[in-house]
């Protein structure tokens, strides 16, 4: 892992079709990777909410190794700088 | 989902960073012309940002990248009637600086498309049921709707601003990555000498204004195969994700894209009447395409509707029912918003119709609305 000496790295996130790309610059490595996604989704513009306008779930899939990371990971456990995060939702369709 | 091309470069690109300086309404009319009043809306202007500028992206004038679109947003006002009462919106993209195509004319160029009112017809519709929990409008009663606009002050535009930038709380910024489109340099016309067209929609006031549509060729397996799915289940919602490739031929001008296969989406929870994609069934597409190796886009998703309509139902009655046609579901209209909403993207139904049993039917962007829409099917070369 390639720390700054903020304790900060630098990562990329996606939609889950990887066509709305975003740089996530100075994320702190104390973070939470539930944090990270709530924090870059509004920004990216990504949907938050369901029809009723209940919370979406997210998870951010991480690219290098197909992993799904659980929102409770510390990112300065399991990124480095430069990942990929894909964060995909639960979404209903009817 | 899909992995970028190893050998794309970054285009530096910056666009308009300007919000809707007004707020919105609508204002409701009975058809009795008893005056119900305004309710205030919020409508999401983004996909009409993004559709504008994929109109100059399909004109060659706007570089092809996958960033969204920031545009300027501004209320069009009827003809008799004047502010605040509107007929539709016009929205002006545009780009600035680097990727801009040689011989445009400079380093701006910028693309505007006017929008008619129907933008604003299912934010009429949510509203609505106000009136109708309140008594003062019965369940599927009809009314006359205006759309109303309001100037912002200038210190309420400044808290809309573009939610780009550092975040103060959580510490971290936020950028965006303009990657290039993908493309494929192919001849439309080739396409469409081996392409069968199906029509999918009907005239109504969005089709009168609305911009030319993406011509979308779907390989006749894709289809074959959905359906099949849809023949298993039956009695049960199933669906997937629908992939292939953007080309574009610079004759015509003109985008178009190509669905070259579906992928069956796995994990998914399913019942007689939802489905849910969730994060794993996202990654096993993505793996799915990583697999296929073929740098393939995701462009769209498919579903099934079973057969909801009673057999017993009167054929007359079926006639008027919006259950015995294929239809988008309020949930699959937000599910495509928030998963699908490049203008190119698409949706393919497979609904089980009383008639003619299983039946498709694509449904795509045009006028950043999501409408039924034609497509073109291609047999196996």
């Amino acid at each position: 892992m390639e720390a700054t000496e903020t304790a900060t790295l630098d990562l990329f996130a996606s939609d889950m079709t990887g066509q709305k790309r975003f740089r996530l610059g100075k994320v702190p490595l104390q973070s939470s990777v539930g944090e990270i996604v709530r924090g870059a989704l509004a920004r990216m513009g990504l949907g938050q909410r369901d029809r009723d306008g209940r919370e979406l779930e997210y998870r951010a899939r991480l690219e290098r190794d197909g992993r799904q990371l659980h929102n409770s990971e510390r990112v300065g456990d399991v990124l480095r700088s430069g990942d990929e995060l894909v964060l995909t939702p639960r979404i209903n369709a009817g | 989902m899909s992995r970028r091309a190893p050998n794309r470069q970054r285009i530096a690109t910056e666009t308009l960073q300007t919000e809707a300086p007004h707020r919105y309404a609508i204002d409701y009319f009975k058809r009795d012309g008893t005056h119900l009043g305004p309710i205030p809306i919020e409508p999401d202007f983004q996909t009409a940002k993004d559709w504008t500028y994929f109109i100059g992206v399909r004109g060659g004038k706007l570089p092809a990248v996958t960033a969204a679109a920031e545009g300027r947003v501004s209320p069009l006002w009827c003809e008799d009637r004047g502010a605040p009462y509107c007929r539709g919106i016009r929205v002006e993209a545009r780009a600035i600086g680097h990727g801009i195509p040689s011989g445009t004319g400079g380093d701006v160029v910028s693309v505007s498309c006017e929008f008619p009112k129907s933008f604003f017809k299912a934010y009429a519709e949510r509203a609505s049921q106000k009136w109708v929990a309140e008594g003062k409008l019965a369940a599927g009663e009809r009314y006359t709707y205006f759309v109303c606009a309001y100037p912002l002050s200038p210190a309420a535009t400044s808290m809309r601003a573009s939610p780009l930038g550092t975040n103060g709380s959580n510490g971290f910024d936020v950028e965006v990555v303009a990657d290039p489109l993908p493309l494929y340099e192919s001849e439309l016309q080739r396409f469409r000498e081996r392409a069968t067209k199906v029509a999918g929609h009907s005239p109504d006031e969005l089709d009168r204004d609305a911009q030319p549509e993406l011509p979308v060729f779907f390989a006749e397996a894709v289809i074959e195969e959905a359906s099949a799915l849809a023949a298993q289940t039956r009695d049960r919602e199933t669906g997937g994700v629908l992939v292939g490739r953007l080309h574009r031929d610079v004759s015509q001008p003109e985008i178009f894209i190509e669905i070259v296969a579906q992928i069956p989406a796995r994990h998914a929870e399913a019942s007689g009447t939802s489905f849910s994609f969730t994060p794993e069934t996202w990654g096993a597409a993505a793996a799915a395409i990583e697999l296929r190796g073929r740098n393939e886009l995701v462009l769209g998703w498919w579903h099934f509707h079973p057969l909801f309509c009673d057999p017993k139902c009167p054929k007359e009655r079926r006639k008027a029912c919006y259950l015995a046609r294929p239809f988008f579901s309020a949930d699959d209209i937000h599910l495509h918003r928030v998963c699908f909403p490049q203008p190119y993207q698409v949706a393919l139904l497979i609904s089980d119709l009383p008639d003619p049993g299983l039946t498709p039917a694509v449904f795509g962007w045009r006028s950043g609305v999501l409408s039924p829409r034609d497509y073109f099917t291609i047999a196996a070369p």
